[in-house]
């Protein structure tokens, strides 16, 4: 099963799960992403899922100069990007289940 | 300009964005070049190799970033009804502005007003729908507190939802609901916990006190025998009235009118579906032949303000059967029935 395909309904749950663990950049979300088990996570995905984030008003956003590289825009979530991130946990919690509950009455 | 393998790429994925339009685009792409340097600082691989084609870069950033055209990422959706509702008074705001060129400059002006009016009329109808008070003011702290509340809600709603954040609308009413209802029962619990011995210290002694536990009197001699039709009155030669009403008590049906201090009221327990009467000595209604036992039931006199008759020695009106406990008796020896002084109002 292709994976991409699945991770477009979830990637901005997964984006805002990151983000309220820590305020992050770009890249460093295509990495936590990656680490926490999302392979297939492409890089454009989540840096246009984040403009989009940000645009939508969900999450905040500061620059923070780097020593060795450019400039980092980090994000983080505000009460907005919260109350959203609580409202697609409940739905993806019922939807996994639901899934679950599919996949085991054979 | 110094091109770099960075530059390069981002200049590459600008051109294969041609078909996002322009305010969109340049906010999507404006941090772009950073972040192709931040990917690039990760390795020495060079970008193509890692990200691919930058026209497929850029047709996955466009799929990504217009996911939701409608700019809420992940919004919940509205509950139907108020989307429904939403759709018709949009809808009729149109046709009213199309017919009436003032109307949506006057509909801009009066909000406030509206913001206001509708938090006042939040307010009323809670403290009617709870305390039962009518009044269209408010009387007392409490729902002072409940019309400040419900119209600060209501405005700070408005500001809200002008500022285009619908999304907690129903959360609002929720929250503003919950609210108002706290505040109600903390500050019942508290007028309650105030109310309850001065009743008892202050009012039980007043000869017209309605609050106090008294529901009726049953007067017995030294002897123990039952007495009735026993006039009472108070140090000022008031007669001592009870309100057995307020305590969910009916005078017995069909009976004669009373006077409205002769002791014990001859009252009874309205409440039959009880397996047991709330108190022994007061026995149940008998049940009528409608169902609403209340509304064949006369007034009963004891809430009739009229002043009581002065006590004579012949005042004594024939009772129908009050209780089984005041069952005929002999007259009863010292009958207290005349009280020292003739009574003043």
């Amino acid at each position: 099963m292709d994976t991409t395909q699945l991770l477009k309904g979830v990637l901005d749950l997964a984006v805002l799960a990151v983000l309220d663990r820590e305020d992050s950049y770009g890249y460093d979300v295509v990495r936590r992403l990656r680490e926490a088990g999302m392979d297939d996570v492409g890089d454009a995905s989540v840096y246009g899922t984040l403009r989009r984030l940000f645009k939508a008003g969900a999450l905040n956003s500061y620059v923070v100069p780097s020593e060795e590289g450019p400039h980092r825009k980090y994000y983080g979530l505000n009460a907005t990007g919260r109350t959203t991130l609580a409202d697609s946990r409940k739905t993806w919690t019922s939807f996994a289940q639901t899934m679950d509950t599919l996949l085991e009455s054979r | 300009m110094i091109t770099t393998p960075v530059s390069d790429y981002a200049a590459a994925v600008r051109a294969a964005l041609t078909d996002v339009p322009e305010p969109d685009r340049s906010e999507l792409l404006e941090d772009l070049e950073d972040h192709l340097a931040e990917v690039a600082g990760e390795s020495d691989e060079p970008l193509e190799a890692r990200l691919g084609a930058p026209e497929s870069y850029a047709a996955e950033l466009h799929a990504a970033y217009l996911q939701r055209p409608d700019q809420r990422p992940v919004s919940k959706k509205k509950p139907r009804l108020l989307h429904r509702l939403d759709a018709r008074a949009a809808a009729f705001h149109t046709r009213m502005a199309e017919r009436l060129p003032w109307y949506e400059t006057a509909r801009n002006d009066f909000r406030p007003a509206w913001w206001l009016f509708r938090g006042y009329l939040v307010a009323v109808a809670f403290w009617i729908l709870t305390t039962g008070d009518v009044s269209p003011f408010p009387t007392g702290i409490l729902e002072l507190l409940i019309l400040v509340i419900a119209v600060g809600a209501s405005v700070a709603l408005g500001y809200r939802m002008r500022a285009g954040r619908r999304r907690s609308y129903l959360l609002a009413f929720l929250a503003l609901g919950t609210g108002l209802f706290a505040v109600f029962v903390v500050f019942g619990l508290m007028v309650e916990s105030s109310d309850g011995p001065t009743v008892y210290s202050s009012e039980a002694d007043s000869a017209f006190s309605p609050n106090g536990d008294l529901a009726n009197i049953y007067p017995y001699s030294k002897d123990g025998t039952p007495l009735k039709d026993v006039l009472l009155y108070d140090q000022n030669g008031r007669p001592i009235q009870l309100d057995p009403e307020w305590h969910g008590y009916q005078s017995v049906p069909g009976g004669a009118p009373q006077i409205p201090n002769s002791y014990p009221l001859p009252i009874c327990d309205p409440n039959t579906y009880m397996d047991e009467p709330q108190t022994p000595l007061i026995p149940f209604c008998p049940s009528s032949d409608s169902g609403d036992s209340r509304a064949t039931v006369p007034q009963p006199p004891s809430a009739a303000p009229l002043p009581a008759a002065p006590p004579t020695e012949s005042a004594t009106p024939d009772e129908p059967a009050a209780s089984a406990e005041s069952s005929p008796s002999s007259s009863p020896s010292g009958s207290p029935t005349k009280p020292e002084s003739s009574p003043t109002e």
